[in-house]
């Protein structure tokens, strides 16, 4: 392997990565652009979405149909968590939000392993996601081509959808200013309610195509996409959606070349540089990369 | 002297008096639980000092936890395993072993100065962006304890450590931590603190020094919960860097809203119902026959009620168990107004 | 504010003490353990537990030992350490148990067992794998798997003699101890017999994206003979997987992690081709002893134990009530010297001499190689002196 198609492929592994990323991030970051809101249990709607997936999978179901069930089941899950739980604690202090996601996030975890088991889970297999796709020297797997490809479509729409529908224009504006919207007529629960849906629909496309590039389930697993995308949503600037998009990218990147590039005794610091970055681009845009900076109100 | 102060005194002899029992009538189970409890109240307040009053809501509590405990580990460790378990340090440290006091307290002063050095760029921040950050402090320790094999013995632990946490040295830091706390809240420091959290460009137009303020107030609560992690290190007899991970955060959070940001009442209870009542849960949890009937084994149990606590205290009380009320003696004697509204619960 | 927490303190230490634990019969020997079912060690700790009362259940059934009933009394460590250091302390001073069996992980083991070394209670650690475990704690701390400089040793020689090989790619999982030492050991014994390791490359505990190590092997010129995978549980298949998709087809030898179904499951036979590991016993092997122990498992769980932890549990039970029997009464101290005087184990994690008291039990290691999707045992070996 040439040295060019190592970068090459290395920098191909990071942007599929990063896509991953990106999907969890961007649901992360709506819900804190509405409702300055913390949701640590996203992770965990992806990890439940995925799961309600599984079955469907056993039962011999096309990928794209797993897809569809992942969706569908993370956003009910979103939903319900949604309507039972935040929504009584809209205009409750902020604080108040995160340690109830806290909660939810625990809550789920253990309800779906006391339900399952702790033993790795995988969709049936997929034998046209699983093949090679070969660009040169450049190895990638179907799955991933399908990762970028979806990401790519979801995020247009939900871009589309927050450009040219009333509904997204209202959430834009629910964002900037949650009072100023409200006088205007905006159905501030509703808008909510949809902001919660697009993210946890989108969690959903990101815990199956987790599932079936890694084919390694567990109750843990939303965990750590929940950071890495909440990582990414602040790189980028939390509260905006093309942030959410460039900080997943970065991140992903970034993980990868470390990785890649530098000595092992280096490398094995991975987590610390990403963080250390993460503190640095507060520092120095505390909005983040594409967030815009946010009147004083804390 | 008032009542109150009489109360008080009273209240915290009849304390002492129950350490002494404690101390010598409790099998190393209950010591053990009530070791936790009180290290858990001294992070909680010192976390509520910053997060409620100071209005710094850090997630950097462990980070400073770890590095009390660490550095007073590490002083206290006996000079005999040292150069095996951590061969990393210089000579003169490898020979070196402090006393129990000494110890913690350079723990703690340690904690301080890396608050200092992390402070001093990172409270510019505010608000979530300054919780993200300071999650990353927690994030960076844990990694560099794991990788500095030689100065820490890594992911396995540093194991060994001398049992010198008995209750009495926990109570102790523990009601010092509380006093300290509470003096300083109703001090013109306190005062200054606050001013900063609800409004800091009034703060600052009425001659407060802004960032200077939130530094102190910020390196004060790293001391306590270093020398809470002094505590941990020498009750558990064992430090790991996954004691000090993202689980611990969440701990320390949920402790604090629970009971209330910017209640130091708050934060007591939180941790005592963190704390404890896991351990009426966990026998449960392994099924079997109770009073007759067969029970499965409920994995995870404790999680699921502790989880189902949090989200029903936010939905029904979301300022908290105690909100940012103190307890008082008033409603108690019936000596104030303001009984009527209930005091503190 | 002080005299509440005297009073919430007081009452919750009366209180604890009040509650009834659950319901025991009499005359029966305790056997307590500490295995964690929630949290990130229960993939490998809930399988133990399962082996752990599989083996009671035997044993109770074939009437018991020296006529006393097993009771298991099971606490969740829910893989934090203070849960665990909890319920050892609860095991040893609530329970007053005669023996413990528990975790699979160093560090777990040096939170709890000094508890019961202090108690004088015979405390046997499962899965933990540091070589001198015991001799770190005291004369009531023992193990029941090998250390990891055995198998790491031997994979070492293995590479060597039976592959041919003089260079590696080593990858670990830079967060455990467990890793990280038989990483460390392999390369010590690779470089002491004259091989070469090319490159070192850590990855992190939740992991489940390889890619940029794979790229890094792929661009190793030339190629590494072998990789030695030093992996956790469950992170063996998604990178076995993902090295073979993506061209790497150099064989890949790893550690006991590797011992169970889902490597072959979830990577796929067609990518498991020359992949070699070190673990405690053969799953697929004619040993009636372990054929016995995967019917009964199938029998009572539905499923094949899931990994070698499962043997771990079902023998350390095993191991303890061959102890009770041998010993001259039922008290934790004469327990604990019988289990120094076992030579002959015959568990289904291989044949065990425990009379070191400071160090891991001498075991044989066994090598495993998976052909068409099936673990066929390559032999059983200890590592040259």
């Amino acid at each position: 392997m040439s040295e060019l198609s190592e970068f090459l492929q290395h920098l191909a592994n990071g942007l599929v990565l990063g896509f991953l990323y990106a999907l969890v991030g961007i649901g992360l970051s709506m819900v804190y652009g509405i409702l300055r809101m913390i949701n640590f249990a996203h992770g965990e709607i992806l990890m439940v979405g995925v799961f309600l997936a599984l079955p469907v999978s056993a039962l011999g179901a096309p990928a794209w149909l797993v897809l569809l069930a992942g969706i569908a089941g993370a956003t009910i899950m979103g939903l319900i968590v949604q309507w039972t739980i935040y929504r009584p604690l809209l205009r409750s202090p902020e604080v108040t939000l995160l340690v109830a996601s806290l909660g939810v996030s625990l809550l789920l975890q253990n309800l779906v392993l006391m339900m399952t088991s702790p033993q790795p889970k995988r969709p049936a297999p997929a034998p046209f996601l699983d093949q090679p796709f070969r660009l040169g020297e450049i190895v990638l797997r179907n799955v991933d081509i399908a990762i970028v490809l979806i990401a790519i479509a979801a995020m247009l729409v939900t871009h589309l959808f927050l450009k040219q529908t009333r509904h997204g224009r209202a959430l834009r504006a629910l964002a900037q200013d949650m009072s100023a919207a409200r006088m205007m007529g905006v159905h501030v629960p509703f808008l909510v309610m949809i902001c919660f849906v697009i993210g946890s629909a989108l969690a959903g496309v990101a815990g199956v195509l987790i599932g079936y590039k890694y084919g390694h389930l567990t109750p843990l697993s939303g965990f750590l996409p929940g950071l890495k995308g909440f990582v990414a949503a602040v790189i980028g600037g939390i509260g905006s959606f093309p942030g959410a998009v460039a900080g997943g990218l970065i991140l992903g990147l970034l993980e990868i070349f470390v990785v890649g590039y530098l000595p092992d005794a280096l490398a094995q610091y991975r987590d610390a540089y990403v963080f250390l970055v993460l503190i640095l681009v507060l520092l120095v845009r505390p909005s983040g990369l594409f967030g815009k900076p946010e009147s004083v109100k804390v | 002297m008032s009542q109150a102060t009489w109360a008080t005194l009273a209240a915290v002899a009849a304390f002492a008096l129950a350490v002494w029992a404690a101390q010598a009538q409790l099998n190393p189970f209950y010591l053990q639980i009530l070791g936790l409890l009180g290290i858990n109240i001294m992070a909680t307040v010192s976390l509520n000092f910053a997060a409620g009053f100071g209005g710094m809501f850090s997630l950097g509590h462990p980070a400073f936890m770890a590095i009390g405990g660490y550095t007073a580990a590490i002083l206290t460790y006996p000079v005999a395993m040292k150069g095996m378990r951590i061969p990393g340090y210089p000579d003169w440290m490898l020979q070196l072993q402090l006393p129990f006091l000494p110890a913690l307290l350079i723990g703690g002063v340690a904690a301080s100065v890396i608050a200092i050095l992390v402070g001093w760029p990172v409270l510019r921040l505010r608000g979530h962006y300054l919780a993200v950050a300071t999650l990353g402090l927690t994030v960076i320790v844990q990694v560099a304890i794991v990788n500095l094999v030689d100065y820490t013995r890594g992911a396995l632990g540093l194991s060994g450590i001398p049992r010198l946490a008995n209750l009495w040295w926990i109570a102790g830091f523990m009601v010092l931590t509380i006093y300290v706390v509470y003096r300083l809240v109703h001090s013109r420091f306190g005062r200054a603190l606050r001013a900063v959290r609800d409004d800091f460009v009034a703060a600052q137009m009425s001659g407060v020094h802004v960032a200077r303020t939130r530094l102190i107030g910020f390196t004060i609560a790293a001391f306590f919960a270093g020398i809470a992690g002094g505590l941990l290190g020498h009750l558990l007899r064992i430090l790991t860097p996954g004691q000090f991970s993202f689980n611990a955060v969440f701990l320390g959070v949920a402790m604090m809203i629970l009971g209330g940001m910017g209640s130091i009442t708050g934060s007591i209870l939180g941790a005592v119902i963190m704390t404890i009542l896991p351990q009426f849960i966990i026998p449960l949890e392994r099924g079997g026959s109770i009073l007759g009937i067969e029970v499965p084994a409920l994995n995870g149990l404790t999680q699921i009620v502790t989880a189902l606590i949090l989200i029903g205290v936010m939905l029904v009380k979301p300022a908290g168990l105690a909100g940012a009320r103190e307890f008082s003696w008033r409603p108690l004697f019936g000596l104030s107004r303001q009984s009527k509204r209930g005091g503190s619960a | 504010m002080k005299r509440r927490v005297f009073l919430v303190a007081t009452t919750a230490a009366v209180g604890t003490s009040l509650l009834p634990g659950l319901a025991r019969a009499a005359d029966t020997l305790k056997l307590g353990s500490i295995y964690s079912l929630t949290g990130s060690y229960a993939t490998i700790e809930d399988p133990a537990l399962k082996g752990a009362k599989l083996a009671v259940k035997q044993v109770n059934e074939a009437g018991g030992v020296k006529g006393q009933k097993i009771e298991l009394i099971q606490y969740d460590g829910k893989s934090t350490l203070a849960d665990i250091a909890n319920a050892a302390q609860r095991l040893v001073h609530e329970d007053q148990v005669t023996a413990i069996i528990g975790v699979c992980d160093s560090g777990f083991y040096l939170a709890s067992a000094p508890i019961a070394q202090d108690a004088g209670i015979p405390y046997l650690d499962t899965g933990g794998t540091v070589p001198n475990l015991p001799e770190q704690i005291g004369e009531f701390a023992h193990m029941m798997p090998f250390g990891d400089d055995y198998q790491a040793y031997v994979a070492a020689e293995f590479a060597m003699k039976d592959l041919g090989a003089k260079t590696a790619f080593l990858l670990r999982d830079g967060d455990t101890d467990y890793t990280r030492a038989i990483a460390q050991f392999f390369q010590e014994r690779f470089k002491r017999d004259g091989g070469q390791i090319i490159e070192e490359s850590s990855y992190h505990t939740g992991d489940t994206d390889y890619s940029s190590h794979i790229t890094k092997i792929r661009g190793t010129n030339p190629p590494p003979d072998i990789i030695y995978a030093a992996m956790n549980p469950g992170d063996d298949a998604t990178f076995v997987r993902q090295a073979r998709e993506a061209g790497v087809t150099i064989p890949i030898i790893g550690g006991d992690a590797f011992d169970n179904p889902d490597l072959v499951k979830n990577a796929g036979a067609n990518n498991t081709v020359d992949v070699y590991f070190t673990t405690h016993m053969a799953m697929s092997t004619d040993n009636p002893i372990v054929a016995k122990f995967i019917e009964a498992y199938k029998a009572e769980y539905g499923i094949p134990p899931e990994n070698a932890f499962a043997g771990l549990g079902y023998d350390s039970v095993n191991l303890m009530v061959e102890a009770m029997n041998k010993a001259p009464d039922l008290s934790p101290k004469a327990i604990n010297d019988a289990i120094f005087t076992i030579t002959t184990f015959a568990g289904v994690t291989g044949n065990a001499d425990f009379s070191n008291k400071n160090r891991a039990p001498d075991k044989e290691v066994t090598i495993i190689a998976v052909k068409d999707g099936k673990f066929m045992p390559v032999g059983n070996r200890k590592p040259a002196s």
